[in-house]
């Protein structure tokens, strides 16, 4: 069951004497939806996702909360006090640090999640084999979780996640190892979740993002200094050229005359987008 | 993989704790013996093999190492203590009897203690133990030192291995000889720690964003203690006692 | 110098992860991009170049050194390997030592410019008396980067170095490669990013089910586009986009 999630008003700051990470920020993602944050390093991107899986306080005791929170029915004064698994779920930016190390076989691996559920099922094989599948890495299944390659590993973190279908799905930087036939496998994924699962993700690959959500903030020292749908964002790109350069955004120059002109190069990056 | 294989841990714990009653008691002739009981039975006892080939080598590779270091033991005993009636002597070194019986009764007994640990950590699933101390209270916070401490122990000899291949491929002769080995080995050393300690912070969060430690401890996997397993781990901890109150007699009279 | 791959094969002890037949010829100041989906043996690729794996039969000639003859640490004054993981290769206190690393153990005698130039390249010259893992992720893979450069060595080889970088990083890393492919520097990329690199590239290596399917230039290999598919591998949107709009 997807969940509604608000951010009211939410600032932070890693201690009552350190400016603030993040400032005042109000997001209303719809249940089932899929939002994707953008911006450099150290606008708060992971510090956002942190926040909304309940880890600060264990992360950073000090930190000082404001605002509201709302996952579904629940809600928060600042920050929660506790890990929200499974009903949020963050999947970490460095792939490595999420294999338990308590299991020998990436099957195993993700079998430990069910059973930290305490719903080991009867035939655990039936459920996480074709998410293995999906994922494009059935073929891991019997080798040893920390013997993989990045992308790999990231992959095997990411089912170890999916795999407690959790309401709302946090990825920090999801395609950061990913080669392109994994990334469009992750997209599909992605999709494939729209409407059962709302997903929040960080992403410093633009056209991931573009292509995959339903909404677009654009974060930069804390702040949102955009939020809205990828169309909007990118007829709007030259304004933030100065946060998120834009050539490199899109990366060649052509791109980026295209972006300015007819509607028929907008519909060809629509498709080429995946926005239709 | 069937439960039973590895079920009885508490009977195993105590098995543990007879066996390191043995080491500080007994005679250095019954620890060897000991040692050679243990290591049949990592063959013959299925509770007692190790979980996996990587554990098995470690089991090997550390028997071979730990015989290396006692002979080494004894050997530096029985010269330097220079008591008692010589030996032998080769190439113009003496021996001692009274620095070799010390000497055995010191490296039997390291060997026992560090033997009967390993063979426990090697045949018993982490998961399972883990289970096992939550039920039987152990705070949660501690269960996750004990885990990441695991870990990084298990670890430790991959991330000295990788660093020294980054070591390798900016120039540094490490794989020169034995003593740049030791060299860079006490370089990294440090920062390895260091780095082993932010990252098993953020292990430890990673586990914990995976529910792991969030469920109350009678939802866990249950460690399937049977009766029999009950009764075997009693026996060990009374003969633990026996020999207890026998060498404390002996001690007495002596 | 060249780098050549004569015939080589490589399996590993325990695994069966194989390259196999693989032969070409890295010309000096090349810029040679490697790609292939996760898990090919891009990585091990790398390690064969620096002798820090062995090929199970074939040649590997760095320089016109043998890998099978001389030690990796040798083989570093001539290609300088990062690895993926910047965790596996940082181990230094503070950034200068890590990146002054290289060039005093291959004995060269500019190690101040080299480690100036390097930390400045990357953007790094303002964190150089922090802890390595102060540093945020992105600038602990520029690290990476920057050690490597500090060795002066011919070839510089790379293994995903954009993975975990924001644009700002990105740009810091084009730049960097622009200007030490003028100094006539030669580079091998492993890397999923071909929108990055790409446009760089003089060389390109498609690896599939462990053997190159394609080796030549970029242009060879947008034109064909077959051995793309064949790998399992789309051009990033931008391209595609310009490819279009060419058309």
């Amino acid at each position: 069951m997807a969940h509604r999630l608000i951010i009211e008003n939410l600032s932070l700051q890693y201690s009552s004497s350190e400016p603030k990470a993040l400032s005042s920020l109000s997001v209303d993602v719809p249940a089932g939806s899929c939002c994707a944050i953008i911006g450099p390093t150290g606008a708060g991107k992971s510090t956002l996702l942190h926040c909304l899986a309940g880890t600060m306080h264990r992360q950073h005791p000090e930190s000082v909360a404001s605002g509201r929170l709302q996952l579904g029915e629940t809600r928060f004064e600042g920050l929660p006090d506790h890990i929200l698994f499974p009903v949020a779920a963050l999947v970490l930016q460095d792939p490595y640090v999420q294999i338990s190390g308590v299991r020998d076989t990436v099957f195993e691996e993700i079998l430990f999640t069910l059973e930290n559920l305490g719903a080991a099922p009867q035939n655990p094989r039936k459920i996480i084999m074709p998410l293995l599948q999906r994922l494009g890495i059935d073929h891991l299944a019997n080798r040893k979780p920390t013997s993989l390659s990045g992308g790999e590993t990231q992959r095997v973190a990411l089912a170890a996640i999916l795999v407690a279908q959790p309401s709302i799905l946090l990825l920090d930087e999801p395609t950061s190892a990913l080669d392109s036939n994994a990334q469009d496998k992750l997209r599909a994924i992605l999709r494939s979740l729209r409407g059962t699962t709302t997903v929040m993700m960080s992403d410093t690959q633009i056209d991931f993002a573009l292509a995959i959500a339903d909404q677009i903030l654009l974060l930069d020292h804390g702040t949102i200094v955009f939020a809205g749908s990828p169309s909007a964002l990118l007829s709007r790109a030259r304004e933030y050229s100065s946060i998120i350069p834009v050539e490199s955004w899109l990366a060649t120059q052509s791109f980026l005359t295209s972006l300015q002109t007819s509607s028929g190069h907008q519909k060809l990056i629509s498709k080429a987008l995946g926005l239709q | 993989m069937p439960v039973r294989a590895y079920l009885d841990l508490p009977s195993k714990l105590a098995l543990v704790f007879l066996l390191w009653v043995c080491a500080f008691t007994l005679s250095w002739t019954f620890q060897v013996s000991l040692c050679l009981l243990l290591v049949i039975a990592r063959f013959a006892i299925p509770a007692f093999r190790p979980l996996s080939p990587r554990s098995a080598t470690a089991f090997s590779k550390f028997i071979v190492y730990s015989i290396s270091v006692a002979l080494l033991v004894v050997c530096l005993n029985a010269l330097f203590i220079k008591t008692g009636g010589t030996i032998a002597t080769v190439l113009g070194f003496s021996f001692y009897e009274d620095g070799l019986l010390f000497g055995l009764k010191t490296a039997s007994r390291l060997i026992l203690l560090s033997f009967s640990v390993l063979m426990f950590f090697i045949s018993t699933p982490l998961p399972v133990l883990i289970g096992y101390l939550q039920e039987k209270g152990l705070p949660p916070s501690l269960v996750l030192v004990l885990l990441l401490t695991l870990h990084f122990l298990d670890q430790l000899p991959r991330r000295i291995h990788q660093i020294f291949l980054a070591q390798q491929a900016r120039g540094a002769p490490v794989d020169a000889g034995v003593i740049s080995r030791t060299k860079a080995l006490l370089s990294i050393l440090s920062p390895l720690v260091l780095a082993s300690i932010v990252e098993s912070i953020e292990r430890g969060t990673a586990l914990e964003l995976r529910g792991f430690l969030s469920r109350p401890a009678a939802d866990r996997i249950p460690a399937q203690i049977g009766k029999q397993d009950n009764l075997l781990g009693i026996c060990f901890y009374f003969l633990s006692l026996a020999i207890l109150l026998y060498s404390i007699y002996r001690w007495l009279i002596a | 110098m060249t780098i050549e791959f004569i015939n080589v094969n490589f399996r590993y002890q325990d695994e069966h992860q194989v390259l196999s037949n693989l032969s070409f010829v890295v010309e000096p100041g090349a810029f040679l991009l490697v790609i292939g989906q996760n898990g090919v043996g891009k990585s091990t690729l790398l390690k064969l170049m620096n002798g820090i794996l062995k090929p199970t039969s074939g040649k590997v000639l760095v320089g016109g050194l043998d890998t099978t003859k001389h030690p990796t640490s040798r083989l570093a004054a001539k290609i300088c390997v990062t690895f993926q993981n910047p965790a596996d290769q940082i181990f230094a206190p503070s950034v200068q030592k890590e990146v002054e690393f290289a060039p005093r153990n291959l004995k060269r005698p500019d190690i101040d410019e080299l480690v100036s130039r390097a930390l400045s390249l990357c953007s790094l010259d303002t964190v150089r008396t922090k802890h390595p893992y102060d540093l945020p992720s992105p600038q602990r893979r520029l690290l990476t980067i920057a050690s490597a450069i500090a060795s002066g060595a011919p070839y510089l080889a790379f293994d995903e170095p954009s993975a975990g970088l924001s644009q700002i990083e990105r740009i810091v890393l084009e730049r960097l490669l622009q200007e030490l492919k003028r100094d006539g520097r030669g580079f091998v990329v492993v890397s999923h990013d071909l929108g990055l690199f790409l446009r760089h590239a003089s060389q390109v290596l498609v690896l599939s089910g462990g053997t190159n399917i394609f080796f030549g230039s970029p242009e060879d290999l947008l034109d064909q586009g077959g051995s793309l598919r064949k790998a399992g591998l789309k051009l990033p949107l931008p391209l595609r986009l310009e490819r279009l709009a060419n058309r």
